[in-house]
């Protein structure tokens, strides 16, 4: 290609000034995100950089002592399944930020996280409404479903459900209500013992798992 | 964040690359810029390679079998640097630089510079990156392969795990940098990512200067600028809807913006969180980057040798393409596919070139080195060593919802040919309608491609060059530039055929930067044939 020489001169004399000119967006942003870095995080820990950001649940000091106590308190490896117990109906619909389970099994590790269904828990926000209705209408955890035949259907499945726990060794539950923000009054803790829940209120929590793991390894918590 | 960990991983995957580029043995003289580009990316690809292998072998490795293997790898980059023969390229006359082209130079030099900055200084990282990318290398890291952590999705109650059989090439980066250093931190391995863009600026600079008209820098100064100051490397949506005002906000701030304007000027990403953060797409941590970078790397390398612009023909050449090309799939299941792309392409320009021949009384210029076909296979078997590891796992990893091979059928794709969405309606804010699926998927593609503030002029120019290719037919087919366009328009009839039937609602898809981050996997390559085509274009066909 390049042997042949030039002719007529090329057309990316005129191309490039165009492509210098169209570098105002980027030029644009990294002067705003320069000054905002400069402004509002430099010299700065990053869980303060984090905390400041708007709308991300999972920097939020609740979220992060949620899971420093879990760390802390747990052995690495331990089942915790995550459970809705019901919905914020003043919010409407639920958007993707309340499905924070993700970031609690990201940061949580090497705590185990687990959830009903976890191909929908996993998947994608059009996932996340036949996970919610799975946990509402076929597990009935809220309660809401009435009648003989939801009955029957819900101890069939909390038997498989039961089943399941019990193979994977999952010890607690972490219930919680579906909702954009994140507070500790909306989460319940429980301790699975002889096959049922045992409610375990946060403020005792740390004093229950030192009990229960007292004999066993180390805790988890100087692990990442 | 930067910390002296990063920087030894950097200097890890940069010397691996040199290794393995010296244990190559390539004849082709390389300005160093190109040369240090190809090292760069090639230890981004092999690297991975190496740690996912040896971690499905062993398990994970842990400090020491991590520190030997890039004593091993830094050590054969250093000697395999002396003695690569970019040292002995002849240097050509260059012209004097115009004021564009020093403005160009500037922007390249700021742009690099912020890429370092950008990568070293965001706070965190949105969706994908975490959850598809940095999980997998907690695994790596702690657990290693196959482990129930990536298995245990199938029941009634099972582990949580976003994409398990998203590849480990990203996660097997972040574990190794973790490894190197105290301990697992996706923030400390965050600038790492930034080598992918600017290895990708090196390859591309040193590509288009050899190939482009003699001792002019425009066309590598165009294309190199072209990619760095590409919007889509940095965010992917401006602070206001409109692009004045977008602009506006970028300059002052999204405040004085609001203030300006009312909130209703306000994007609705932009009104939901702050828009300046990162995105997720692809500096801070997810697979289109990384994959741009080395299978566009891959494919440029292997259609210089396969173009019947072939000058001087390295088979060592072969051998970095397909590394390449292999490293694309193992960050992204989307390189795997592109591998079919790029080998339909290069078959094309093989078939074109010979027609070519047979009618021109001039002998083949295939006569010299492989032919076209054994060196494209010779490609893609390295590309297959090099993504093994994967390879030999991935079939018994469960997949969540994205099992797009099986739903490829015909059945598939005349229902979706003939079915319909839901999607917001245009006429009345707040109504939904129905719309047909090819409708949707096709104004995506063409809302992309038009969407100036996320990319530019990129695929303007790309189409606009590939007209005037047409024009000129001998020209274009002669080029490389022939190749790297055909793969483009590949990729693109790929995932529209993937989006025709993906499980996925389009319209929510398209609000996550779909099909943006599609076609930005092919972003270099239409910046290389772009800037080849208007370079040569005007040309005598000789």
């Amino acid at each position: 290609v390049s042997s042949s020489p030039p002719q007529v001169p090329s057309p990316l004399r005129f191309v490039l000034p165009l492509v210098v000119l169209m570098t105002i967006f980027p030029t644009g942003f990294a002067a705003l995100y320069g000054r905002t870095w400069a402004a509002d995080r430099r010299g700065k820990e990053l869980p303060q950089q984090r905390a400041s950001v708007k709308g991300v649940l999972w920097f939020k000091p609740e979220f992060r002592a949620l899971v420093k106590k879990l760390k802390e308190n747990l052995p690495s490896g331990t089942g915790i399944l995550v459970e809705p117990w019901g919905i914020d109906e003043d919010e409407g619909q639920p958007s993707g930020r309340t499905r924070w389970f993700l970031y609690l099994n990201y940061y949580a590790y090497p705590l185990r996280i687990f959830a009903h269904q976890p191909k929908l828990a996993s998947g994608t926000l059009v996932d996340y409404s036949p996970w919610m209705d799975y946990q509402f209408n076929e597990l009935n955890v809220d309660g809401g479903a009435q009648g003989m035949a939801a009955a029957i259907k819900g101890e069939r499945l909390h038997k498989e459900v039961g089943e399941q726990l019990e193979q994977r060794e999952i010890e607690w539950k972490l219930s919680y209500l579906i909702s954009e923000s994140f507070r500790r009054e909306n989460l319940q803790l429980f301790h699975r013992e002889q096959q049922f829940w045992r409610p375990v209120p946060m403020d005792d929590f740390a004093a229950l798992a030192a009990d229960l793991y007292r004999a066993e390894a180390a805790p988890g918590g100087s692990q990442p | 964040v930067i910390t002296i960990w990063t920087v030894i991983t950097a200097l890890v995957l940069f010397l691996g690359g040199h290794c393995i580029l010296a244990l190559f043995r390539p004849t082709r003289p390389k300005g160093a810029i190109e040369l240090h580009g190809t090292a760069l990316l090639l230890g981004l690809a092999v690297v991975p390679a190496l740690v996912t292998g040896l971690v499905l072998a062993l398990g994970p490795l842990g400090s020491s079998v991590s520190w030997a293997l890039s004593a091993v790898l830094a050590l054969g980059g250093v000697f395999g640097m002396r003695g690569h023969p970019g040292a002995a390229a002849p240097v050509q006359p260059k012209q004097a630089l115009g004021g564009w082209e020093r403005a160009g130079l500037v922007l390249i030099f700021f742009f690099g510079a912020f890429v370092v900055f950008y990568t070293s200084t965001m706070p965190m990282h949105i969706f994908d990156p975490l959850f598809h990318f940095a999980y997998k290398g907690k695994l790596l890291f702690h657990e290693g392969l196959m482990t129930s952590s990536w298995m245990d999705v199938e029941d009634s109650v099972g582990r949580i795990i976003t994409h398990p059989d998203y590849p480990p090439g990203i996660g097997a980066t972040l574990a190794l940098h973790g490894w190197l250093g105290p301990g697992f931190s996706e923030d400390t391995a965050r600038p790492l990512f930034g080598l992918f863009a600017l290895g990708m600026a090196a390859l591309l600079y040193g590509s288009l200067a050899d190939l482009g008209r003699r001792g002019s820098r425009l066309a590598p100064i165009t294309g190199t600028l072209l990619w760095l100051a590409s919007p889509f490397l940095y965010y992917s949506r401006l602070p206001h809807k409109e692009w004045a005002k977008g602009a506006y906000g970028l300059f002052f701030g999204p405040d004085a913006g609001r203030s300006q304007f009312g909130d209703e000027s306000l994007g609705q990403a932009a009104a939901a969180r702050e828009w300046s953060m990162p995105d997720g797409w692809t500096l801070d941590g997810a697979g289109d980057l990384p994959l741009a970078a080395l299978f566009c790397a891959g494919a440029m390398i292997l259609l210089r040798y396969t173009s019947a612009a072939k000058q001087r023909r390295d088979s060592a050449d072969l051998l970095i393409a397909g590394a390449l090309l292999g490293g694309g799939a193992l960050v992204k299941n989307e390189g795997l596919a592109l591998l079919a792309v790029i080998a339909a392409a290069v078959a094309m320009t093989w078939l074109v070139d010979l027609a070519r021949s047979r009618r021109s009384t001039r002998a083949s210029p295939e006569s010299a080195g492989l032919p076209v076909p054994l060196a494209l296979a010779l490609s893609l078997l390295v590309a297959c060593v090099v993504a093994s590891p994967w390879l030999a796992v991935r079939g018994s990893i469960p997949t969540i919802g994205e099992d797009y091979p099986s739903r490829l059928s015909p059945a598939g794709l005349a229902e979706s040919w003939n079915g319909t969405q839901e999607v917001r309606s245009l006429d009345t804010p707040g109504q939904t309608e129905q719309q047909g699926i090819p409708g949707i998927v096709s104004g995506g593609f063409a809302t992309a491609v038009t969407n100036v503030p996320r990319f530019g002029v990129l695929w303007l120019l790309f189409f606009g060059a590939l007209l005037l290719g047409l024009l000129r037919p001998k020209r274009l087919t002669s080029s490389p530039a022939l190749g790297a366009a055909l793969t483009v328009l590949g990729a693109f009839g790929l995932y529209a055929l993937v989006l025709f039937v993906t499980p996925w609602n389009l319209e929510a898809l398209f609000r996550t930067a779909i099909p943006d981050r599609l076609i930005f996997h092919v972003a270099p390559l239409a910046i290389f044939a772009s800037i080849l085509i208007l370079d040569h274009v005007d040309q005598d066909e000789a």
